[in-house]
């Protein structure tokens, strides 16, 4: 056997054994980089469905978009079915203001708040109380800002009043265009 | 040169007049003068050609050994390959000089000149570096097949692991953003699970927007509240018809009728009690049969929530 041949077995050789290890490190190399990249990427998932979760769990304190009158008309209706207050007794709703929040925006989030006037005619002080806890512990969204009563002149005598409340709601305004 | 010869079992021992001898000048040559490589082996077989007398260098089977000291000095030894075929035998391993020639002062085993190499390296010897050489090789190669067993088994092991935590992402998605929703098996075309994850991200977005802790932007003045504390102060004992109550954020304003100038007055004081509100001077007008009372509250800096 000459040198020439011997060299070229020893480099066939040498290449048959070590490009399937070069190979094999090669992938072993990837697929732990790939693996890094993964549990990286697992672990801001995670952060981030936990805080999905826990912000699920608070209270929506700002809706999404502007609420049509219809909804709150709704609203108002099922608090005072559910504080036991006959439908007669809502007087109406007209819509206040609507305007951009001061302040805001700064962040890339604007805000907007709506105000709605709900008139409820002919309630006792009890009854008044009775929705307007029902509200608070079902409608988060609106807060009552303004509390008008004045004694029902229609029943002289009576402890029964007419309210005006004026209900305001924080909005998103991206929500406003969508 | 010729001399008689001896033999040592497999290894050949000859006079040292029978062998061609010479200390080679390498000074001329480039690098340093090593014996091993076949490049410098033939140039050195040049100057030892050139003190042969009457003979080729190709009739000559030669050995080079360099000489101690800084010198770059070379002791040649050759023998005439003709006679190497006729007299040496198959079994023998080794042929060297028995000693050296007397011109050679430094120290070198003589031992260390065999000249049978190359093309007269004896059959035993070169079935022996055969196998040496194919056992090194195959134990390289099972070397190198156990090697990639361990790689592709770790990578293997890297795979499932890569494949549980896509799982674990799935099941999270599915979990925070529901099995149906869509996003979680389309996604954006060369990034897997890019569709859901942005998904993901815009609830968590709407979720921060829309549950804000920012007290400027969420919280608003809760009348009601302050109704429910309101007529939690109102003294029980006073006979009063409420005409009207406004509250707002900055204020309260009672209107009523009380029967005398002292029901006011204790109207007045249960109210000035209202925490987080001041009572203004109440304005009291007496009538009839009755007294009209008027009571402003303005909000202290100090604001109940």
């Amino acid at each position: 056997m000459t040198k020439l041949p011997r060299a070229a077995i020893l480099g066939v050789w040498v290449v048959a054994l070590g490009l399937p290890l070069v190979i094999s490190a090669n992938r072993l190399a990837e697929a732990r980089s790939e693996l890094a990249a993964a549990r990286s990427s697992l672990v801001r998932l995670a952060d981030s469905a936990q805080r999905i979760v826990d912000l699920r769990g608070e209270q929506e304190r700002i809706a999404e978009h502007k609420r049509p009158e219809q909804d709150v008309i709704a609203r108002v209706s099922a608090a005072l079915a559910q504080a036991g207050i006959a439908a007669e007794h809502f007087g109406g709703l007209r819509p206040e203001s609507d305007a951009a929040l001061a302040g805001t925006g700064h962040t890339g989030i604007a805000y907007r708040r709506q105000s709605v006037r709900v008139s409820l005619n002919d309630l006792s002080i009890t009854q008044l109380g009775a929705f307007l806890s029902q509200w608070s512990a079902t409608q988060r969204l609106w807060t009552p800002t303004r509390i008008e009563l004045t004694h029902a002149r229609s029943r002289q005598g009576s402890d029964r009043y007419d309210a005006t409340i004026l209900i305001t709601a924080t909005y998103l305004a991206d929500g406003e265009r969508r | 040169m010729i001399g008689s010869t001896a033999h040592d079992g497999p290894h050949l021992r000859w006079p040292a007049d029978r062998f061609y001898w010479a200390i080679l000048d390498a000074s001329s040559l480039s690098g340093r003068p090593t014996v091993r490589s076949r490049r410098q082996h033939e140039r050195l077989g040049y100057l030892f050609e050139s003190v042969l007398p009457g003979v080729t260098i190709e009739e000559v089977q030669a050995v080079y050994q360099r000489l101690p000291g800084s010198a770059k000095r070379v002791l040649a030894c050759g023998f005439t390959r003709n006679v190497l075929e006729q007299e040496v035998d198959q079994y023998a391993l080794t042929l060297s000089p028995q000693t050296l020639p007397a011109f050679v002062h430094e120290r070198i085993e003589p031992a260390a000149l065999n000249l049978l190499t190359g093309r007269f390296l004896p059959t035993a010897v070169r079935r022996g570096q055969r196998r040496l050489m194919l056992s090194i090789g195959l134990a390289l190669a099972l070397c190198a097949i156990l090697a990639i067993v361990g790689l592709e088994r770790r990578t293997s092991a890297q795979r499932r692991a890569h494949d549980d935590v896509l799982a674990a992402r799935t099941a999270i998605l599915e979990q925070v953003l529901g099995s149906a929703a869509p996003g979680i098996g389309a996604d954006i075309p060369g990034i897997p699970g890019a569709g859901a994850e942005l998904r993901l991200t815009a609830e968590r977005r709407r979720l921060e927007q829309t549950r804000s802790h920012d007290v400027a932007v969420s919280e608003l003045h809760d009348s009601a509240r302050v109704l429910a504390r309101l007529l939690g102060l109102w003294p029980s004992d006073v006979p009063a018809q409420t005409e009207s109550l406004s509250i707002s954020s900055t204020s309260i304003t009672i209107r009523a009728q009380v029967p005398g100038m002292a029901d006011a007055q204790r109207l007045a004081d249960a109210l000035a009690r209202f925490r987080g509100w001041q009572l203004h001077q109440p304005q009291s007008e007496s009538r009839r049969d009755h007294v009209q009372v008027t009571l402003r509250l303005g909000r202290n800096q100090e604001q109940d929530r």
